[in-house]
């Protein structure tokens, strides 16, 4: 019984079919880690980026200059922003909002740096579900490649405060 | 004890993976060492060696 | 030698054999009330956070949403579970190896400061001094008392832990036991030292959190403080996963008299546990900023899965002593007969397999996959993630808990179970309504509802940015709420079973455990088992050959389930 003591020697040898099952699982298991790096080198999607410290002031006066600089529009309060296609984007997180909303060209790859200047927060692209954390004090560049078309939501999955489910934002691709 | 005849006449030595995990305090280093180093220690290098960004 | 200058009281229980010293038992039995109590406060958060995550119904305003979802955090997560596994450990120590616990007294200020320690966690957050959920991620910042709280319990559940290794080191000086502990034990050593890791990550966090929310500490670093956390985090489910293990081969012990086909492969297992479990608590920082890649993947890997590995291993171990034990017992025929001649009747053992099969199945298909570097920037903060957790912690260590409370009660608490017809659904009621509620979770999360969100209809968004999930995503959130309801009624019920047995069951002096008795010779077994003591089987004989298909069928949905996601990852927009 497993609450008495177990025979004195109990380091024996192991049968047949436990060893047929462990063996099939050791393989699984190491299949399972070395598609992690595998990946980084054959797949297109990897949470790598290049992550910088920054002051959050200073990352929200980017963020500003650069919306004001490539502003094409407004909804709902805020620029609609339209950088040079395979440009730098910047986003920022803040409570209770997503700034600016950004307008991007299909088959490009930008730059896009994220951040918050207050709180930690969640970055989630919808209906994509990609998703990634943001961080006061870190900046961080990820290289995307938007393939399809259409209107994205940027949705706040980390919460932030009483009115995380406020945050909710947009991404436009053409 | 004494005198059965049988298989264990002399007491085996408990082989060494045996004597290892019967070990309590050796697994007790190594449970608090590994996680330590691995990813307290290593995590807070990473961390710690994040670049401010170059140029203004 | 030492016995004759102090007395201490012991009993010898009837139903098993063991030593019991009193002042052990009791203090088993305190911290088995307070876990009950936790859980019935954790439960009714859980379905008050149910009913407003289902739209239609949307119960809660946001204030009292997100702070009941601290509660059920706090409560469920940390002091519930903490809590009975603190019994379990008085169990496994001093109990199981027919020892005193040394210095009682210890154990008593424990309880008092968990007990306070929660107390106070949880008066701060129903004052909502403490909206921050119960990871409280800095720079959300909590009142200084909420920190308080949680090194307050973290402190008890040392000493308790210190006094597991002391009980420890006097079994073996005083001899109560020869040879090598027993297995339970060792799973027992396993929760502990993890729970040492546990402790230590709490210290590193909630230490400074305290002093920041004081302003002595002028700030905080957020990724900092993140990493420190998932080391108490994460750590304080592995004590769950290895202690639930332990549980296994316990109930199947007691339920069936099974013993470990190979002690080798287990106590390797458990060992895997110990070296590599507590790294993979990085799989919470897979998508953050800052962490090098080689980090991410070694330490979310739990070394190159060998942990991963270790649970595979229990898988097949503990259901393929339930085989062999039950085949012994006559029920040879086929691949199966074992199987559907089990006591499906007995709450601890419907319980039993319930917890392997949804910790499995669910939770431990999900964790892997999930906690793969990659496929994280699918999952993290997704629903998809609360359906792993409530997969691995409810489904499978609480599930498993509970159907260890149904020895509790006649072993330890000396009465019987009452309401013996509700007791034998009770589990298959919990469990069942897990399964609906966790799978659903999952799907609601691959259709990108996020967790911790009090309104996926955005609708106090500004126009124009509103958002709007595919309607998949509605459906899952509705079963999610049809499992959870379930699940509910039936965590409901274990509590009220049990407070009723224990306060009014009539009283029991001892009950039938399978293996104690005198086991009969089947023709056509391979080895005949002695009546007592360690059960030996000669493990080159022992017939598993329903666990194994059992096994490869799991290991199979495995494998499908862990290439979807790969397409699924490939079907995402390119990101670097």
């Amino acid at each position: 019984m497993t609450i008495h003591p177990p025979e004195r020697i109990w380091w024996k040898p192991i049968s047949g079919a436990e060893r047929v099952y462990i063996a099939a699982a050791l393989l699984f298991t190491l299949v399972t880690f070395f598609l992690m790096p595998v990946w980084h080198f054959l797949g297109a999607q990897n949470p790598t980026m290049q992550t910088y410290r920054v002051d959050k002031a200073e990352y929200l006066q980017k963020v500003t200059a650069w919306a004001d600089k490539y502003k094409v529009g407004e909804r709902a309060g805020m620029p609609v922003v339209e950088p040079p296609p395979g440009g730098d984007v910047y986003l920022l997180a803040r409570t209770f909002q997503w700034f600016p909303v950004i307008k991007l060209k299909a088959g490009q790859t930008y730059r896009v740096h994220v951040s918050s200047s207050d709180l930690v927060h969640g970055l989630s692209l919808q209906p994509l579900n990609m998703n990634f954390m943001v961080i006061p004090g870190y900046e961080y560049i990820l290289y995307v490649t938007p393939t399809q078309k259409g209107e994205f939501g940027i949705v706040c999955n980390e919460f932030c405060g009483l009115g995380h489910h406020l945050m909710v934002g947009r991404l436009i691709v053409e | 004890m004494t005198a059965t005849p049988g298989p264990e006449r002399q007491p085996e030595r408990v082989p060494f993976g045996q004597a290892l995990l019967d070990d309590f305090f050796l697994l007790t280093a190594l449970g608090l060492l590994i996680p330590f180093l691995s990813y307290l220690v290593w995590g807070l290098l990473d961390l710690g060696s994040v670049p401010v960004l170059p140029g203004r | 030698m030492a016995t004759a200058a102090v007395p201490y009281r012991f009993r010898t229980c009837e139903s098993t054999g063991l030593r019991v010293h009193a002042d052990a038992e009791a203090l088993l039995k305190v911290n088995a009330v307070f876990a009950v109590v936790f859980l019935a406060m954790a439960g009714t958060a859980a379905l008050l956070v149910l009913l407003t995550r289902w739209p239609p119904l949307h119960l809660l305003d946001p204030v009292w949403f997100y702070r009941l979802l601290t509660f059920h955090g706090a409560n469920a997560l940390l002091f519930w579970i903490i809590f009975f596994e603190m019994a379990i450990l008085y169990f496994a120590g001093p109990i199981v190896l027919n020892s005193r616990l040394p210095a009682p007294g210890l154990g008593w200020l424990a309880a008092a400061l968990m007990l306070g320690g929660a107390a106070l966690a949880d008066v701060m957050i129903l004052l909502g001094q403490a909206d921050v959920l119960f990871t409280a991620y800095a720079p959300l910042r909590a009142h200084p008392l909420f920190y308080l709280g949680y090194i307050l319990f973290a402190v008890g559940a040392l000493i308790v832990v210190g006094l597991f290794f002391a009980s420890l080191v006097v079994a073996r000086a005083e001899g109560t036991y020869q040879g090598s502990v027993p297995l339970v034990t060792f799973g027992g050593l396993t929760a502990a030292i993890i729970a040492l890791v546990t402790i230590f990550g709490g210290v590193v966090t909630f230490v400074p959190a305290l002093f920041w929310s004081l302003g002595v500490l002028p700030n905080l670093d957020p990724a900092v403080y993140r990493l420190n956390f998932w080391l108490i985090g994460h750590p304080s489910q592995q004590i769950n996963v290895s202690a639930m293990v332990a549980v296994w081969y316990l109930l199947a012990s007691l339920t069936v008299g099974a013993t470990a086909v190979s002690e080798k492969v287990s106590r390797i297992a458990f060992t895997l546990y110990i070296l590599f479990i507590n790294i993979a608590s990085a799989h919470h920082l897979l998508v953050d900023p800052g962490l090098s890649p080689a980090w991410k993947i070694w330490n979310t890997s739990y070394a190159m899965h060998l942990a991963v590995l270790a649970s595979m291993i229990h898988g097949l171990s503990v259901p393929a002593a339930i085989e062999v034990a039950l085949r012994r017992r006559g029920f040879n025929r086929g691949l199966f007969e074992w199987l559907w001649r089990a006591p499906w009747g007995n709450p601890g053992f419907a319980a039993l397999v319930l917890s392997i099969i949804i910790f499995g199945v669910i939770g431990g298909i999900t964790g892997v996959v999930f906690g793969t570097e990659q496929i994280s920037i699918i999952s993290h903060n997704t629903y998809r993630i609360v359906g792993h957790f409530h997969g691995t912690v409810v489904g499978g260590t609480t599930l498993a808990f509970m159907g260890l409370t149904y020895y509790v009660i006649p072993l330890i608490f000396r009465r019987q179970v009452v309401w013996p017809g509700l007791a034998r659904i009770q589990p298959y009621l919990f469990g069942i309504g897990m399964i609906i509620m966790t799978v659903s979770m999952v799907m609601a999360g691959t259709y990108g509802v996020p967790r911790r969100h009090w309104d996926i209809d955005f609708s106090l968004a500004p126009a124009g940015l509103k958002f709007a999930f595919d309607a998949p995503a509605y459906l899952f959130l509705t079963l999610t709420t049809l499992g959870g309801i379930l699940a509910v009624a039936g965590g409901a019920l274990y509590v009220l079973i049990t407070v009723m047995s224990v306060f009014a069951g009539p009283v029991v002096e001892r009950i039938p455990i399978p293996s104690l008795g005198p086991v009969p010779v089947v023709a056509g077994a391979q080895d005949v088992p002695e009546a007592h003591g360690t059960g030996r089987t000669r493990t080159a004989h022992a017939d598993i050959r329903g666990t194994l298909v059992l096994n490869f069928l799991f290991l199979g949905i495995f494998v499908v389930y862990y290439l979807l996601n790969w397409k699924w990852l490939a079907d995402v927009w390119p990101v670097r």
